[in-house]
């Protein structure tokens, strides 16, 4: 259910905030070892509920007054034991609360817990050394995607409208292409990370994985302080860019072809379609995988000295990489950042207003096709997971994935991306598309 | 690259993790070094790139 259903209802008092959570509670009590949680609150979502439902009736209700949330385990509450999705004795009570979270607590959200990622938000496949992998529920034997794997599976079971996320190089975008969701990826410095377990302090933004566009700008809106808006304009004529270049050259054909049937679509709307050689994007990935790794390398440092074997393989394994990454080799990352971000106003958004690139190359890979990645392999999966989510990090770009077809494998998203300060354009953009394949769905001429 | 790994993990490290560690070392010769974007800059203009300034992105 949407953000705006939930909301009709309750403005018709058809339901309350502590009815609602009373079926999710149900949902998640049917769903079992199937529900992606990683630690429940129901006594303090309860009282949250009651207090919404007062503030309902007292004609105070705020932008998400009784709506049924629950977010990626790291982030700070109030007397709330935070995970990360780490071993257990990483475990703490945290003091404060995140300013995400506050916010989302004045617009009258109900947080009934916490949701399984990957571990410290490492690993795009969703794969969790400690805590096992969250089913994919719209890809069978598919991985869920990470780091936000929970996230993006409560969403996709319908268990939750929205439930935050973070990226630092594709952990919302990439679960949410993963199941078939909305993923909305911020411009850094948008909304607060306060609060928020720190990954990469270059890279990081916090940010809301949905059941649809306006489930996550409402979201969004709440987040930045109204910063975005909530509610949908239309995008007007636009220049949209696909690529054409080596750096998607890998994609798959089904996704070759859902992305030939966007550009038709897209041509039909009035928009112009401009094709740009974007491949020297591909050598981005690289300077944001080292910024990334010297960074968490750095947050880690003193726990991975006093306890290293307390980490998962996987990501002790990528820590270890920071033993290869001299100092200078950062400072070139960073100088390699600022030329490209320069490079990408006067190449690419000279010559466009957003920029079209698939989620991944395929719909969500097979569990089993990943499962054997060891030692120094693991760097290779993860760079094939990451190669077109990466570029947008490292650039500090605003992205939203969304789904724009399904196969009998699974949906295919892409990715929409505009300059710093871009979301309503974006999300306006994401909307209409959304709305119009909605349409072709009910009338059955969905191309896929 | 024993000591580095050694600095990082507190103990001596596993074949496997000096294989990630050099890995990493040639992805950052390939990736970072040599990285084309470097290369297609004029010199005096990489030389004065603040790694640090214009936090924003494009």
């Amino acid at each position: 259910m949407t953000i705006a259903a939930i909301l009709s209802r309750l403005e018709r008092a058809e339901t309350t905030a502590v009815a609602l959570l009373e079926e999710v509670q149900a949902r998640v009590a049917a769903a079992g070892a199937q529900a992606p949680v990683a630690r429940l609150e129901w006594d303090r979502a309860f009282d949250q509920a009651r207090a919404a439902d007062r503030a309902r009736q007292e004609g105070a209700a705020g932008p998400l007054c009784g709506v049924p949330l629950a977010h990626k385990d790291m982030f700070d509450r109030a007397g709330s034991v935070v995970g990360f999705g780490a071993h257990p004795d990483a475990q703490r009570r945290a003091e404060r609360t995140a300013e995400v979270l506050a916010r989302l607590d004045a617009a009258g959200a109900v947080d009934f817990g916490r949701l399984q990622m990957s571990e410290f938000a490492m690993g795009p496949t969703g794969q969790n050394h400690h805590h096992g992998m969250p089913v994919n529920p719209a890809v069978p034997g598919g991985v869920p995607g990470g780091s936000s794997s929970g996230s993006g599976v409560a969403v996709a079971m319908g268990l939750v409208p929205a439930a935050l996320g973070s990226d630092t190089g594709g952990s919302i975008r990439i679960p949410a292409a993963c199941t078939g969701v909305v993923g909305f990826k911020p411009s850094p410095g948008l909304v607060p990370r306060a609060g928020a377990m720190p990954l990469s302090w270059t890279q990081d933004v916090v940010g809301p994985l949905a059941a649809s566009v306006d489930c996550a700008r409402r979201v969004l809106s709440v987040l930045s302080a109204g910063r975005t808006r909530a509610t949908s304009q239309p995008p007007g004529r636009l220049r949209l860019a696909f690529d054409d270049s080596s750096l998607t050259e890998g994609v798959s054909a089904r996704m070759r072809a859902a992305l030939a049937d966007l550009r038709q679509q897209l041509r039909a709307q009035g928009h112009e379609v401009v094709v740009l050689d974007m491949g020297w994007l591909a050598h981005l990935a690289e300077p944001a995988n080292v910024i990334a790794i010297s960074e968490a390398a750095t947050v880690h440092a003193d726990r991975l000295r006093a306890a290293p074997d307390s980490y998962g393989p996987e990501v002790r394994a990528r820590l270890c990489q920071a033993a290869g990454i001299p100092a200078q080799a950062y400072l070139r990352a960073r100088q390699i950042r600022q030329i490209a971000i320069t490079r990408a106003k006067a190449e690419i958004f000279a010559a466009a207003d957003l920029v079209i690139l698939p989620g991944l190359a395929d719909v969500a890979p097979q569990a089993a096709a990943l499962a054997g990645a060891k030692g120094a392999e693991i760097a290779t999966m993860i760079a094939g997971m990451t190669g077109l989510t990466r570029p947008a990090s490292l650039l500090g770009l605003p992205v939203l994935t969304l789904p724009v077809a399904q196969t009998a494998d699974g949906p295919l998203s892409v990715q929409i991306m505009g300059q710093r300060g871009a979301e309503d354009l974006i999300a306006d953009l994401a909307q209409h598309l959304e709305t119009a394949r909605r349409s072709d769905l009910h009338r059955g001429t969905d191309p896929a | 690259m024993d000591q580095e790994i050694a600095a990082l993990l507190g103990r001596a490290p596993t074949e496997e993790e000096r294989a990630i560690a050099r890995d990493q070392r040639a992805r950052v010769e390939r990736g970072i070094f040599a990285n084309p974007l470097l290369a297609g800059g004029p010199q005096a203009a990489l030389a004065s790139t603040d790694p640090f300034g214009g936090e924003g992105g494009a």
